[in-house]
């Protein structure tokens, strides 16, 4: 119990609380899908109106019943738009004409009130009901009437699709690949058409799902969950760095049991957090669009559940779920706990899991699910982080005889993980002592440490609140970490010219730029010699005919004129090039160069995004973690109220803390894009940097026509500044972060604006994308 | 300490016996009473040439396999790879999921969507089946890559980059024992600067590569290549402009031979050979010079035979030979009468004397075929025909 209290003290209660708040902030968002408040409300209302006028007529009724006043609707509101807007054009003489025509076409076409009286009782309801809505209302009531038919789409064609699979398994077997027993294809052939069988007497039927079905496809909870959790494993060390460590380790029960107590802790704390986050979003959920009493209809009711195969109703699935969930994360957070076991400095541990994280992510979008490596995909934290999409897609691994789903094997696979790991914990964890010995190198450092120390003592302040930032504050993982990521990221992924390509770019150099008359020329003949080599053929099929030449001859013409045409082929490229450049000239008046776009497209152009939004991350994270130290740390080694004490021990020390992290912060942005455009020059080079921005034609429209006013060497540097402006903007930041910290001792403001930052780049990165 | 190493000894146990009892819990076993099909069939031989260098080599869009033939069938954009099987004489995707729409890269065949990229990230007109294996080319950064997939589409593997590539279906292979032999038969034609055109040989196990020929010319190409025997073998050719009178000719700079075990290279027909191809059991080699026809080279005897003559909608060609037949594909090159017109397409069959056996008029390029079947395109799809009683009036049929 004591544990307990210990970790869940007011404050992480606090950030459980907004944790949870954030958590439906973020569903709602998500439900909102760019609609306002009072649109969401009235579409769900809307949906369940449609459900319940639908649902008790069989699917195929239901599904002919929509489409025909669905049709009717549309229609209607088409007629009356035409009848007004030709009431409204009716009185002017230009229309006059038009009014004639249309009036012609008025007696031939249906009227409004004609069409209602041939429609059916529902149609008309539905059509006045629609009438009586606003333009958004009724934009938003079509939309649910979509759905809706794209569900009962998919409810009717659910026995046909179960039908389809257990043929194909029949099929399947007659064809040889997949016929040859004891291998794993026929094997799952068998074992498929088993699963299948479950489901194929489920009988679905109409309902509002829309609140259950948002709920289950909703996964960021878990990612909050996973969240907080590292937070609470965080603060069971709490006691490796204020002292408590020695006293813990000493007294009875100090070891083992309470190593054991903290492993059901984390069980219990896991429960507890998924039970809060997945307990509010599931009542959010109802309330918004209610149908709770349609728990009780079949899973495969939501429309992506076509290929689950148990017959689970939603409530048990929704139920089944949580515990999977909880499994899920109390193994995670059992895992996490041991990695923390084996690092004395906790923060080295939070390192080495964020850098394992970022590189299952990366391993998780590289690696596609057909690879012979998919193990990787599928038993990932990100694909575990999924739950729901893991466990309802049908795919099975195996070998021979023996078939098994990816969620039986990844689940057992964390199950096992977990085991292990818990063991591992509970007995390092006794066995770990607070105290190591001093080693011999240890002293040695030391002692050169005090030297060094006496020597840097009579450097400038502002030397020394950079060594403050790098050296004390162990930023130098940080800074090491940024670079790596730099080097590797700049090259990675970088594209291979053709020769075809490269013969272009070696044309562009030596005839292009700014006179480019040469590669006119060199086009112009070659459709000269295309257009000789057509007569030349034409010419020798007549000589041929009258017997003047013979078939070899013939054959040489034939070849010339396969070649020429391929020729032409070539030159297609410099052909939309020179039209481009009378394009611009036409425009804007401006002489562009003839120049590649190939290199610069790498550079700075569309195929650069995902490289550029990864650098400004790592730049903008790098920057936070080392800068927000700059303040915090006096304030927790306790030298603040001597500093603050000394003479110019305020505003002058506020002024070097500052010329410091902005002479960190331009040092790491020079590095960064100082390493990324020296790897980029490497690969692609960087031709004609004076040339005017508008010669690269993917230029032509960017940043409100920008492009035209400057050179490809100003376009550089105006993307450079951004990114300074961006860095110095996290810089300031992660100052007031840092003050924050200081003055009241929150540490958790940190991780939570860093997180903000990162959100802040991402949202910037989706703008410029469309830009 | 004991405690603790008990504790630990037990827990593996358990762990030991419980992943015993879910793999044999998870073991499928078929129930005899149901009416299943049994098709039996035998363990993976090897056929006659595991290099199958009846198919056209630079167009080599169908492979054999076991009970059937491998290609890539596209269908509203979406490609995969499909089996033609020579039993039910139906095609079927290759993607042991009875549930699968194939319409996605959750699916084992799935390739690619040319609607959605724009551009193939596999070449669609090329597929080999060797040992075991299929080997397709897939384009990824500008960069062609040999791709190793199951026979059953179950797992992808890239084993080596081989030429850039933006999706052109330029890239050629050549299967030998334990490495492939890699070529672009588009090479640099049409380009009026020297450049380096070059055969590598990577190897199937660890993806290493090594370039074992290599020539230089003017919009040059290697096309053609096939192994017989011990021994590669392809031609080269190239585009050659006169600088004074601005003359251009297309020739075919002669065949050529690559020792497999020396590494060293010679030129065997000093000739403007288009095509070619070997009967290794009678010693018997078969080439077609542009303009001229075809010739029977018989190696025992030392003769040369001119055994049919080219003509009019015969002035080059791409062969094959099944064993029995020989088979002249004419590419829609040269007719003299019309040149304006559409070229007809002809498959002419000829016996190894030269007698001609069939003129098989055909709709798009023929991928030839081995013994039991020709293959040919038809727009995006596949078309067969069985080779036994072949005549002018034999009709292709379309596989769906």
């Amino acid at each position: 119990m004591g544990e307990v209290k210990r970790v869940f003290h007011k404050k992480m209660w606090i950030l459980i609380a907004v944790a949870v708040l954030g958590n439906l902030c973020l569903f709602l968002y998500s439900e909102l899908a760019g609609r306002s408040f009072t649109e969401m409300f009235f579409a769900a209302g809307q949906y369940q109106k449609l459900v319940e006028r639908y649902e008790n007529m069989s699917l195929e009724q239901a599904q002919e019943r929509l489409g025909t006043e669905f049709g009717n609707i549309r229609k209607y509101a088409k007629i009356l738009k035409q009848e007004n807007s030709q009431e409204e054009t009716k009185n002017t003489a230009q229309n006059e004409m038009q009014n004639s025509r249309t009036a012609e076409n008025a007696v031939q076409k249906q009227t409004s009130e004609e069409l209602l009286s041939e429609v059916d009782e529902g149609s008309r309801e539905m059509i006045a009901y629609h009438q009586s809505l606003t333009a958004q209302q009724q934009t938003q009531l079509e939309l649910q009437l979509k759905q809706l038919r794209s569900k009962l789409e998919y409810l009717n064609g659910y026995e046909a699709s179960i039908d389809t699979v257990m043929a194909n398994a029949e099929n399947m077997k007659r064809f040889r690949i997949f016929s040859k027993q004891n291998t794993f294809s026929y094997s799952n052939i068998l074992r498929t058409a088993q699963d299948f069988e479950r489901v194929q007497n489920v009988e679905l039927k109409l309902d509002n799902d829309k609140g259950a079905d948002a709920f289950v496809h909703y996964n960021l909870m878990y990612y909050i969950a996973a969240a907080l959790m590292v937070a609470v494993i965080y603060s069971l060390f709490d006691e490796r760095e204020n002292g408590m460590w020695q006293i813990v380790h000493n007294t009875p029960n100090g070891r083992t049991v309470l190593a054991l107590k903290r492993l059901l802790l984390l069980a219990g704390g896991s429960f507890a957090i998924l039970f809060l986050l997945y307990g509010t979003t599931f009542l959010t959920a109802m309330l918004l669009y209610g149908g709770v009493k349609d728990l009780a209809n079949p899973v495969q009711t939501f429309v992506d559940f076509g290929k689950f195969t148990y017959t689970l109703s939603k409530g048990a699935y929704i139920l089944r779920l949580f515990f999977l969930s909880w499994f899920i994360l109390a193994a995670f957070s059992i895992i996490l706990w041991a990695l923390f076991m084996a690092f004395r400095n906790r923060n080295h541990t939070l390192i080495c899991t964020a850098a394992f994280v970022g590189i299952e992510i990366l391993v998780y979008q590289k690696i596609e699910v057909q690879s012979v490596y998919n193990v990787f995909h599928y038993i990932n934290v990100v694909s575990f982080l999924k739950i729901s999409d893991l466990y309802s897609t049908y795919i099975n691994w195996g070998f021979q005889n023996y078939v098994f789903s990816v969620f039986s094997v990844a689940l057992f696979f964390l199950t096992v993980c977990g085991l292990f790991c818990g063991i591992f914990a509970v007995m390092r964890y006794a066995a770990m002592r607070p105290n190591t010995k001093v080693s011999l190198l240890s002293r040695m450092f030391t002692a050169v440490h005090g030297q060094y120390q006496r020597v840097f003592a009579k450097y400038p302040v502002v030397l020394k609140e950079l060594h403050k930032l790098v050296i004390t504050g162990k930023a130098l993982w940080a800074v090491a970490a940024l670079i790596i990521i730099a080097a590797y990221f700049s090259t990675t992924g970088q594209i291979t010219f053709t020769d075809a390509q490269k013969e272009y770019d070696k044309m562009y150099l030596e005839h292009g730029g700014k006179e480019y008359g040469y590669i006119e020329d060199y086009v112009q003949e070659r459709l000269e010699a295309y257009r000789q080599a057509q007569e030349a053929l034409e010419e020798a099929a007549a000589a041929y005919e009258a017997g003047e030449i013979e078939l070899k001859e013939y054959t040489a013409a034939v070849s010339v004129l396969q070649y020429q045409r391929q020729v032409v082929n070539t030159i297609q490229e410099y052909q939309s090039k020179l039209s481009y450049a009378e394009q611009i000239r036409e425009t804007t008046g401006q002489e562009i160069w003839l120049i590649s776009d190939r290199g610069y497209e790498e550079i700075f152009g569309k195929y650069s995004r995902q490289r550029e939004f990864i650098l400004i991350l790592a730049l903008v994270t790098a920057i936070m973690i080392i800068v927000s130290e700059s303040i915090a740390m006096e304030y927790r080694t306790g030298m603040y109220q001597i500093v603050h004490s000394a003479p110019n021990g305020r505003a002058a020390v506020m002024r070097w803390k500052i010329t410091a992290c902005v002479v960190l912060t331009i040092g790491l942005t020079a590095a960064v894009y100082g390493i990324d455009i020296w790897n980029l020059h490497h690969i692609y080079g960087m031709p004609y940097l004076a040339a005017p921005a508008l010669s690269l034609t993917f230029l032509e429209n960017a940043w409100g026509g920008l492009a035209g006013h400057v050179s490809i060497s100003g376009w550089l540097m105006i993307l450079l500044l951004v990114r300074l402006v961006v860095a110095l903007f996290t810089m300031t930041a992660a100052m007031l972060v840092s003050r924050a910290i200081g003055k009241k001792g929150n540490r958790a403001l940190m991780p939570a604006v860093l997180a903000g930052v990162i959100l802040l780049v991402w949202i910037l990165h989706q703008v410029t994308q469309l830009v | 300490m004991k405690k603790k190493m008990m504790i630990t000894c037990t827990v593996v146990l358990v762990t030991a016996a419980v992943i015993l009892g879910f793999v044999l819990k998870n073991q499928v076993r078929e129930n005899p009473d149901k009416n299943t099909v049994n098709v039996a069939i035998g363990q993976w031989g090897t056929t006659q040439n595991e290099s199958q260098n009846y198919w056209n080599p630079d167009n080599h869009a169908v492979a054999k396999g076991m009970g059937g033939y491998y290609f890539i069938q596209t269908t509203d954009g979406i490609s995969k790879i499909a089996f033609f099987d020579e039993t039910t004489q139906e095609a079927v995707a290759v993607c042991a999921k009875p549930e699968c729409t194939h319409s996605d890269n959750t699916c084992n065949a799935y390739l690619c969507d040319m609607k959605q990229t724009g551009s193939a990230l596999y070449l669609t007109d090329t597929i080999y089946c060797y040992n075991g294996y299929l080997y397709l080319i897939q384009c990824e950064g500008g960069m062609g890559k040999l791709v190793r997939i199951h026979t059953d589409g179950s797992a992808r593997e890239t084993i080596a980059d081989l030429f850039a590539n933006t999706g052109v279906s330029s890239i050629s292979l050549v299967f030998h024992e334990n490495d492939v032999y890699a070529y672009d038969d588009t090479g640099h034609a049409g380009q009026e600067e020297e450049a380096e055109e070059v055969i590598k040989k990577i190897s199937l196990t660890d993806g290493t590569e090594q370039t074992v020929f290599s020539y230089t010319g003017t919009g040059a190409s290697i096309d053609r290549g096939r192994s017989f025997g011990d021994k590669l073998y392809f031609v080269i050719r190239e585009y050659t402009k006169n600088k004074e009178t601005k003359a251009v000719s297309s020739d075919y700079k002669g065949l050529f031979e690559y020792d497999f075990a020396t590494g060293d290279t010679r030129k065997v027909i000093d000739a403007d050979v288009c095509d070619y191809h070997a009967d290794t059991e009678n010693q018997m080699l078969f080439y077609f010079v542009q303009g001229t026809g075809l010739y029977a080279y018989d190696m025992t005897q030392g003769s040369n035979t001119l055994i049919y003559p080219a003509e009019d909608e015969l002035i080059q060609c791409k062969m094959s030979y099944d064993g029995k037949n020989l088979y002249l594909f004419n590419n829609g090159a040269g007719r003299a009468t019309e040149t304006k017109a559409r070229t007809q397409r002809y498959c002419y069959v000829l016996d190894t004397k030269g007698n001609q056996i069939a003129k098989i008029l055909c709709n798009g390029v023929v991928y030839f075929g081995d013994t039991d079947y020709l293959f040919e395109e038809n727009a995006d799809n596949l078309e067969y025909m069985k080779k036994e009683n072949l005549s002018d009036k034999s009709e292709w049929i379309l596989i769906n």
